[in-house]
């Protein structure tokens, strides 16, 4: 009894904390599994769409800088008017009609039955509001308004605009502003701290839901003045990733249904052979460049101020094999400072010729004679040796500047190339002493992204820029900076096509920017979705078709199903198996533990 | 007792001090200005970042902005994000509750299984058993978590079909509370089978390593002499020695799990701390960051101080030292 039993009985110390282990473990295991085949949702047509990258910002259409704040309130807050898709023409959203009465007046009829999401009319008033509230100096809109001259309400329907420009009034200012309700705004005590949630727009969709850093949900909003143009699905989800690979793997997992602004590379394949998505490529919005320090002021390597040495160093770049190696055949080169989706992009510019005995040639005429250390230098006696900074959070514009400083090594040009976070670059481009702003590098590598319409990018390069941190070249030059400002005094379309057009020539010519490639986003989506352009700048899912969500629908091929179940994910009959089976390998696993326990201290003794 | 229980206090409030100073200053330090970095656009004007500048208060001495931010910060007030413009104490409370949720199960879960795979490896020392588990625990231990994040959701996409990012199915009607709860489990699953498994190895062998030291002391010798069963000397004599080094190594543990879920958070789109600190240090937000920080730190530091009380209990002699 003692013997025997003795040990048995002694043991169910042990067998009793093994088993209520086990019994936690197995608890614990079988109700996540449980769990996963439990999800129920309303039957509604959802369409979920993640978005990797930068978070949401503020609900503010006045305060905000980020591209999902912007989409996600595309159809919350109306506009006047609508661009099309090649943005050179304009639909009715508010304004059901425009009148151009002079070359610098136009005038706007609002719809009558515009109503605001808290019920409330949308007169002229609303809109005259909205843009004071875009041209105050903390507005990030300030900018797209500084056509506009005078607002007159002619009454509560109709709104007179005396403008600069017109064309560019409409391309930047009246299809960009958003229309608030001015009721509830100008009881706002500080409109540039205001986080606007919830959202009171006038548009087809409302947000019913938000959590700042993890989803927005937008549903239609019924009283919208257009019924034609409401959602064709019930609620719209924007969640928001870290990153776009998180973002990727919700797709492939069902958590979502399309993925924005891109996809990563490395799991391209694994979606293009899925057949339940559809993967494309779509017209680029975000452009590469090499911007060489010419600041007079700079501290940066002064033989880049030679224009002799950028045209060299152009000469010495292959712009489409970098464009085909870097970045994986994705991109295509560009010679202008906007891509090639914006409307105002220069197509007679031509890409500079890669002809490394050409760049040779141009750096012997200017006395750039070869060293002894194989590298060139100055008539001055200064080495033609650079550092190329570049974001590490692109490892193909990394590997991009490692080709770009290989090739110059051809024509006796050194560049190291450092990657490192934006923060650390800027403090190395943007230095600040005795009150002013100096260039500190030599050259960087590094990304613009461009609205299809914007011409805000050729401010860029305005003298002075480089105080505010945004010119990374140092470019001054006192006739672009005119040509520059009568680009808000154009009276056509002609006149501004032309003045940009020149805008891109001079930049072409003094070459501050070495233009490089324009990324083509791919995106995907679930095939049980459709009615998306794929032609957009930016695609469907970049940031800037304001029609996704208007459009979006189920593929006829999965309506049925849709309606008698839903359209939420739920995991498939093989996962419920799976789940069983894990089930029952954790119980094995479990078992095994608390046999462990048993059988140790018999084998002790 | 009470001029120990004084003293940690003390010494607590004074770390805490500090951690508000080091707050401060080591965000400051990194390279780059918030304004431009968070707002690397072509339409900022002068007039738009001297309004930033004065808006978030960076336009005033570096000593002015410390004492506001210590004043506010005593106040409980942490400031105003950069990025988000909303108080940073609601975006940190939220962000806090929602790593909590997937931190303190998987943290308690790690040290159950360490204690136990430790002390069945200590028992079985250099049999197969135990270097089956040492081993095993060593591998787990240095595997990035982004690989085994990745791994895991591979294995999901491809057979589980579990949800592999966020908390819940966003925007989904529950039928009732169960169902939101099971939701919030279904998602859980992976992030916290990778948080267990990453912080599990450690725990084991530690563990088994106090339990081995420890068996080979006189005292341990001299009660199998004295012919006390197994059960007595492992759990009143060994496990009752090694509970110091357990106690300490899990309030570190859970005060620093914290930052350490920054990764896990990342991979699979948590809402929580981690994922916070990531994006506000790559937006420079000052007062974001340094809201974590302190929020870390402050439970570093609290959750030792309760590990020095807890020593005080279960060790008099550290008490008298």
């Amino acid at each position: 009894m003692v013997n025997s039993m003795g040990i048995r009985w002694k043991n169910m110390g042990y067998l009793k904390t093994g088993l209520i282990t086990g019994l936690m473990l197995t608890l614990l295991i079988a109700f996540e599994c449980i769990a996963s085949l439990q999800i129920t949702s309303a039957q509604q047509v959802v369409f979920r769409v993640g978005w990797g990258g930068t978070s949401f910002d503020t609900f503010n259409p006045f305060t905000t800088y980020t591209q999902i704040s912007t989409w996600s309130t595309l159809n919350v807050y109306s506009r006047l008017i609508r661009p099309t898709s090649n943005y050179t023409s304009y639909v009715p959203d508010l304004a059901e009609s425009w009148n151009i009465i002079s070359e610098d007046i136009i005038r706007f009829n609002l719809v009558k039955n515009a109503t605001f999401h808290d019920g409330k009319p949308v007169t002229a008033y609303d809109v005259e509001y909205s843009f004071y509230l875009a041209n105050q100096s903390w507005s990030t809109r300030a900018p797209n308004v500084k056509t506009v001259r005078n607002i007159r309400v002619i009454d509560n329907y109709t709104i007179e605009f005396s403008v600069s420009s017109v064309p560019l009034f409409l391309s930047q200012a009246a299809s960009v502003i958003a229309i608030v309700p001015k009721h509830i705004w100008s009881n706002i005590s500080d409109p540039s701290t205001y986080n606007a949630y919830p959202p009171i727009g006038s548009g087809p969709l409302r947000v019913t839901e938000y959590k700042e850093g993890q989803y927005i949900v937008l549903e239609p909003y019924d009283k919208f003045y257009y019924s034609w143009l409401l959602p064709k699905v019930d609620r719209i989800i924007i969640k928001l990733y870290p990153d776009v690979t998180s973002a990727t793997n919700a797709l492939l997992a069902g958590d979502i249904d399309a993925v924005g602004p891109y996809i990563p590379m490395a799991l391209y394949e694994t979606l293009a052979n899925n057949p339940q998505f559809k993967v494309f490529k779509s017209p680029g919005i975000m452009y590469f460049y090499l911007s060489f320090n010419v600041d007079p002021e700079g501290t940066g390597n002064p033989t880049l101020r030679d224009i002799n040495v950028r045209r060299a160093l152009a000469h010495a770049t292959n712009v489409t094999h970098v464009c085909e190696v870097a970045w994986h055949g994705y991109s295509k080169p560009i010679a202008s400072v906007v891509p090639t989706s914006n409307m105002f992009y220069n197509w007679n510019l031509k890409l500079y010729e890669y002809n490394v005995t050409l760049a040779s040639k141009i750096l012997d005429e200017a006395g750039y004679k070869m060293g002894s250390s194989g590298v060139r230098v100055s008539p001055s006696g200064v080495e033609l040796k650079y550092t190329i900074l570049v974001p590490s959070k692109f490892p193909d514009a990394v590997n991009a500047a490692q080709l770009i400083a290989n090739m110059w090594r051809q024509i006796g040009v050194f560049a190291e190339v450092k990657a490192m976070d934006t923060g650390s670059m800027s403090a190395i481009i943007w230095q600040n002493a005795d009150g002013k702003v100096r260039l500190g590098h030599d050259i960087d590598l590094w990304d613009w992204n461009v609205d299809p319409n914007d011409v805000t990018i050729f401010d860029v390069f305005v003298s002075g820029r480089k105080l505010t941190g945004i010119s990374d070249s140092g470019y001054s030059n006192p006739d672009y900076d005119e040509l520059y400002e009568r680009l808000f005094e154009a009276k056509t379309t002609d006149e501004l096509y032309s003045i940009t057009y020149k805008l891109q020539e001079i930049l072409y010519r003094d070459l501050p920017y070495l233009n490089l490639c324009e990324i083509e986003p791919i995106q995907a989506h679930s095939v049980r979705f459709t009615g998306f352009n794929y032609d957009w700048p930016s695609g469907p899912f970049g940031g800037n078709d304001w029609l996704t969500f208007l459009n979006v629908r189920l593929a006829e091929t999965t309506t049925t199903l849709t309606q008698t179940t839903q359209t939420q994910s739920t995991a498939p009959t093989t996962s419920d198996q799976t789940m069983l089976l894990a089930a029952l390998v954790a119980v094995i696993i479990v078992i095994i533990v608390v046999a462990a326990f048993l059988i140790l201290p018999r084998m002790r003794r | 007792m009470f001029s120990y229980i004084l003293r940690k206090l003390f010494s607590t409030l004074a770390s805490i001090l500090l951690i508000f100073t080091l707050a401060f200053i080591m965000f400051r330090l990194l390279p780059g200005d918030p304004v431009s970095l968070m707002f690397r656009d072509p339409r900022l004007t002068r007039e738009q970042i001297d309004y930033l500048m004065r808006e978030f208060g960076l336009n005033k001495p570096l000593w002015e902005q410390y004492f506001i931010y210590l004043l506010n910060a005593f106040r409980g007030n942490l400031g105003i994000s950069f990025y988000y413009k909303q108080p940073v104490n609601g975006i940190l409370i939220e962000r806090l509750v929602n790593t909590l949720i997937l931190l303190i199960p998987s943290t308690l879960c790690a040290i159950l299984l360490g204690v136990v795979t430790g002390s069945i490896s200590a028992w079985k020392n250099n049999k197969a058993i135990d270097k089956i588990i040492t081993s095993t625990s060593l591998v787990l231990y240095t595997l990035p978590t982004y690989w085994l994040g990745g791994l895991l959701i591979i294995l999901s996409i491809t057979y589980l079909k579990l949800p592999v990012t966020g908390m819940y199915n966003y925007g989904v009607q529950y039928g009732s509370y169960i169902d939101r709860l099971l939701d919030l489990f279904s998602h859980m699953t992976l992030p916290f089978i990778t948080l267990t498994l990453v912080s599990y190895g450690s725990f084991t062998v530690i563990i088994r390593s106090a339990l081995v030291d420890i068996s080979t002391e006189d005292f341990v010798k001299a009660s199998y002499a004295m012919g006390f069963s197994e059960k007595r000397i492992f759990l009143k004599i060994l496990l009752k020695n090694v509970s110091l080094p357990i106690l300490s190594m899990s309030a570190i543990a859970i005060g620093t799990s914290v930052a350490g879920a920054v990764l896990t958070e990342t991979v699979f789109a948590w809402p929580g701390v981690g994922r916070l600190i990531y994006d506000a240090v790559i937006n420079r937000d000052y007062p974001l960051l340094q809201g974590s920080f302190l929020v870390i730190s402050v439970s570093v530091v609290l959750a030792n101080m309760i590990a020095d009380l807890l020593y005080g209990v279960l060790d008099p002699r550290v008490r008298t030292s």
